[in-house]
């Protein structure tokens, strides 16, 4: 069950445009300037959106008051600052004073609507458009249930407190003309998240929520975005704190085909970074312990299969939906989760930071059982942010080898199916006699057809990778690079490692033998 | 032959430079018009705000867009 990868994604619009000058804008300035000095860092920001928009006529919006109070907005999420109460109340930099520290300062909400920016999408409408001729035999108005067609006008309306939303006038025209209006954030969420408040605007219902992020890059309005906390770790990173980074293993190709994996670490490391790792390295310890806890749950406790733990969105999601069920989905640490603890007993000083392309994990680092482990996390798009600020040119660096021993299956974690081909192969090199049969979805509506399926025994597999973003993390909302490009390139990395299975990898005590 | 060179520098790649590049790279109408190359830096022209550039036959074009970039290659 592989989903369709949506055609806008990974092109450079204008929405993508204003957010990477924003980023770009704060990183340069927490880079250049003493976080410390609360004046100028205030008056600062209060600039900035007179930075990112610099004309004197509107672009996007109806003025540029508006398109700078929208700026205003993002630049307080991108700082990690709370959402405030009611609209356009006070400067940018209001309570600036308590986000300004090295450490984490989000919330587990930190998926969120921009109200200012939301243009109020119509939610499931019918409209007849100028494709309609008007013809006499207005199949439309014949086959309306509800007689929701309004005939008064030349040409047919739909009254949208009558609709009831069947879709029939639109099967019935034979021009075409009448089309289905949704909002792209709603049918983005695959928890059904999303709804409207009494104005009309984008709301999140947080209960309902897994932080994936689609609906961040579903909106062509850039009219939700996730919190950020990279201003924090720059902060961290220029205060002279021992700093390390982990990797997720959807870094590959995202600079570019110019840009090696080791040009992307050396990148890494001279922006200040201690040292950087893979978090595949986290992948392979995780197909370990999770081959072993397949074999204990699947084979000898004779539990009907069990569902892959490395997606936290996936697992909340199946968490939430399937409370009862929940034994079905691995207790293994995430990779991220592994490789941040790996870190820290080697390094105990260290501060980690978990890069990649996802923003449930970084609603993820924030439970208690994680939090003493990962410390920021960032995506590759506000990296390349600070690497701009920074001026660090990674096609000019000379690129590093390999960080540390990790498989070939470990770095193909963040590509649909990949996890689930790593487990089979740690299993069956384990336990010949067992037999592995394997499911994979990525998009959470594809996720919970395929529990529900897995869960009424109508889909016979004992294995499920759930993965919520398309294509697997190589699709997730914090990347840079166009999805199927990346997903090339993890594979021939991953291809090229040394060696295969997490067995192998010599730096695993446990090897599950 | 027009000259096309994409910076693919990560300032000019962060901000676009990648797409332009993937575009012109795969357009079947400008198969045999245009040689295509890459380059790591214009001499910094980016700095501090006119990523991402392409150079038209010599021209280096600042905040470079694909339209701006097509209507040059037309130009010629």
């Amino acid at each position: 069950m592989k989903v369709e990868i949506p055609l806008s994604r990974g092109l450079y619009t204008d929405m993508v445009d204003i957010r990477r000058k924003v980023f770009v804008e704060i990183a340069k300035l927490f880079w250049q300037a003493d976080y410390h000095n609360l004046s100028l860092i205030k008056e600062e920001v209060g600039r900035i959106p007179y930075r990112v928009i610099n004309k004197a006529d509107p672009t996007y919006r109806c003025c540029v008051y508006r398109e700078r109070a929208i700026v205003q907005e993002r630049v307080r999420l991108a700082l990690g600052l709370p959402r405030r109460h009611g609209e356009f109340s006070g400067p940018a930099s209001e309570g600036i004073e308590q986000i300004l520290k090295p450490e984490k300062v989000r919330t587990h909400e930190i998926v969120r609507v921009i109200p200012e920016a939301c243009e109020k999408c119509p939610s499931k409408a019918f409209r007849v458009t100028s494709n309609c001729r008007q013809c006499i035999a207005h199949p439309c108005t014949l086959v309306c249930p509800a007689r929701a067609f309004d005939l008064e006008h030349h040409s047919p309306r739909i009254n949208g407190d009558k609709c009831i939303r069947c879709g029939l006038c639109e099967k019935a025209c034979p021009y075409n003309a009448i089309v289905k209006f949704d909002r792209p954030c709603a049918v983005a969420c695959g928890v059904k998240a999303i709804g409207s408040d009494q104005t009309g605007r984008a709301c999140i219902d947080y209960d309902k929520c897994v932080r994936c992020g689609m609906c961040i890059v579903a909106c062509p309005f850039g009219a939700i975005a996730d919190e950020s906390e990279f201003a924090q770790m720059i902060m961290a990173l220029r205060d002279g704190i021992p700093m390390y980074a982990i990797v997720a293993p959807a870094f590959v190709g995202q600079f570019g085909p110019f840009v090696s994996p080791g040009q992307i670490l050396a990148g890494i490391r001279r922006l200040g970074f201690r040292n950087v790792f893979e978090v595949a390295f986290g992948a392979d310890v995780a197909t370990v312990e999770e081959s072993e806890e397949w074999y204990k749950k699947v084979i000898v406790e004779k539990q009907p299969f069990l569902g892959t733990s490395c997606c936290p969105a996936w697992v909340d999601m199946a968490r939430k939906e399937f409370p009862e069920e929940a034994e079905n989905i691995s207790h293994s640490y995430t990779p991220m989760a592994t490789a941040g603890k790996r870190v820290k007993e080697r390094f105990p000083e260290a501060r980690v930071t978990f890069i990649g392309p996802c923003t449930a994990k970084k609603s993820e680092c924030l439970r208690p059982e994680l939090d003493p482990y990962i410390d920021f996390v960032i995506t590759f798009e506000e990296l390349a942010a600070i690497f701009v600020a920074a001026d660090i040119d990674l096609v000019e660096l000379a690129g590093e080898a390999e960080a540390g021993p990790v498989s070939g299956s470990g770095r193909n974690y963040a590509v649909c199916g990949g996890v689930a081909a790593a487990l089979k192969m740690q299993i069956e090199h384990h336990h010949p006699e067992a037999s592995v049969v394997v499911a994979s979805a990525d998009s959470l509506a594809d996720c919970r057809t395929m529990l529900k399926r897995a869960l009424s025994k109508e889909l016979e597999a004992n294995l499920i990778e759930g993965m919520a973003c398309p294509g697997g993390c190589v699709g997730g909302p914090g990347i840079l690079s166009p999805i199927r490009k990346a997903t090339a390139e993890i594979e021939k990395f991953s291809r090229n490692s040394s060696f295969r299975s997490a067995w192998e990898n010599p730096d695993l005590k446990d090897k599950g033998e | 032959m027009v000259e096309v060179i994409v910076c693919v520098g990560t300032d000019c790649s962060y901000k676009g430079g990648l797409q332009i590049y993937d575009f012109l790279e795969h357009d079947p109408s400008l198969e045999g018009r245009i040689n295509l190359a890459t380059a790591k830096c214009f001499n910094r022209a980016c700095k501090p705000d006119n990523a991402p550039l392409v150079s038209v036959n010599g021209k280096i074009i600042g905040r470079a867009t694909l339209d701006k970039v097509l209507a040059a290659i037309t130009e010629g």
